[in-house]
């Protein structure tokens, strides 16, 4: 059974992301190309799908996401006209990194839909930004408007696999600054 | 005569200088005689051996011409025959039809089942609202195994906005599926590929590409 985390935890951890997640979340949502590197691409235009096998490197404005096989569905153009429209959804799979200017997040699947903006992670979930690190087994990101859950399958206070997370203090980060300058 | 004695100092006078004329003239004479005649018999056998080698000479190349000429296949003379703006029609083993079209097609001497064309045009399911459409500088088709070789400049349309560009193709007319084993360019509705190789099967449906693949996705 699914078990939320404290939305704090996760707030926190995208709140210290600050700024930049969510410039970064804006980006991401751009118009801007999206070039992808693999060994080997199929496109199957009856379903509307593109798969791209080994060594996976998806890359648009700043933000990179790597895996070892990434599958593209697209919709269908409506009306019976031929060919495909835009993309849909996007699954990734083995070994997948998320990386940004601001954070770096690995798991073992992650799937983007495009429509609801909605980026899940699965598996092994590791969130890092900076020296703070965060862990579950699935983080869902709106990268629109940059909420985010961190969640974990176990439940109760000694399960192993709970959400867990290490923030650093940085006295030099600017939500700080102010206090500090109070303290002085 | 002899009695009246004014004819003796005459013959005298004659025969004395014959005789003296004679004997030396003679030697010389003799010599000259000699070394004619060692001439011509020189000769009598000389010119007889010549005429012989000779007769010998133009009967062995004769021969030698002959033996040669035997054992050498004489050169056929080509006759190319070439079509100007030929049309080939075909039909896969699912039913579809195509087409191939070239500037001009030339039928190869040494075996007959192959053609070279320059500046073919394939055009595969012929009726279709979107046939794919091959073409290339080079080809070469081959009425065996139906397989079309393009080289040099190698273009595909598939009829729905995928466009490739590479510098070899082969296509199996049979069942229509293309492969090409050299750098490719491609773009399509909703983007640019590149890569080392590409496939395409199942009636245009799966398009694969191998090989650094490099691919651009403009958002929409």
């Amino acid at each position: 059974m699914k078990r939320w985390t404290a939305a704090a935890v996760t707030a926190l951890i995208l709140s210290g992301m600050g700024a930049g997640g969510a410039a970064q979340a804006r980006q991401s949502v751009s118009s801007a190309p999206i070039d992808v590197s693999a060994d080997e691409q199929q496109t199957f235009n009856s379903t509307c799908t593109t798969i791209f096998i080994g060594n996976v490197e998806i890359l648009q404005n700043r933000s990179r996401l790597r895996a070892q096989k990434v599958t593209i569905i697209s919709a269908k153009r409506p009306g019976g006209e031929t060919g495909c429209g835009a993309a849909q959804r996007m699954e990734a799979e083995g070994g997948v990194y998320l990386v940004s200017d601001q954070q770096n997040a690995r798991g073992d699947r992650a799937v983007y839909t495009f429509s609801t903006n909605t980026a899940v992670l699965t598996g092994d979930v590791i969130l890092v930004k900076g020296k703070d690190v965060a862990r579950g087994d699935r983080l869902t990101v709106n990268t629109k408007t940059n909420d985010a859950k961190l969640e974990s399958t176990a439940s109760g206070q000694n399960a192993k696999r709970r959400v867990r997370a290490v923030f650093y203090q940085d006295d030099t980060q600017t939500p700080d600054a102010p206090a500090a300058a109070e303290q002085r | 005569m002899g009695g009246d004695g004014h004819l003796r100092p005459q013959l005298k006078d004659a025969m004395q200088p014959a005789v003296v004329m004679t004997g030396r003239s003679m030697s010389a004479d003799l010599g000259r005689w000699r070394r004619r005649s060692r001439r011509v018999l020189a000769a009598r056998i000389v010119l007889p051996a010549a005429i012989g080698l000779l007769l010998l000479a133009v009967v062995a190349q004769v021969g030698w011409r002959t033996y040669m000429a035997a054992s050498r296949a004489p050169a056929e003379a080509r006759t190319e025959i070439r079509l100007i703006t030929p049309r080939f029609y075909g039909q896969s083993t699912d039913g579809r039809s195509f087409m191939i079209t070239a500037r001009s097609a030339v039928r190869d001497d040494a075996d007959p089942r192959r053609i070279i064309l320059e500046e073919p045009a394939l055009t595969l399911d012929l009726g279709s609202p979107t046939p794919t459409r091959m073409t290339a500088k080079h080809g070469v088709y081959r009425q065996d195994t139906f397989g079309l070789n393009l080289k040099d400049d190698v273009r595909l349309d598939d009829g729905a906005g995928y466009r490739f560009a590479s510098e070899e193709s082969f296509v199996d007319t049979k069942t229509g599926d293309v492969r090409g084993e050299s750098t490719m360019n491609g773009e399509g509705p909703s983007g640019q590929v590149q890569s080392q190789a590409y496939s395409v099967y199942d009636k245009g449906d799966r398009i694969v590409f191998r090989g650094g693949v490099r691919a651009r996705f403009e958002r929409q």
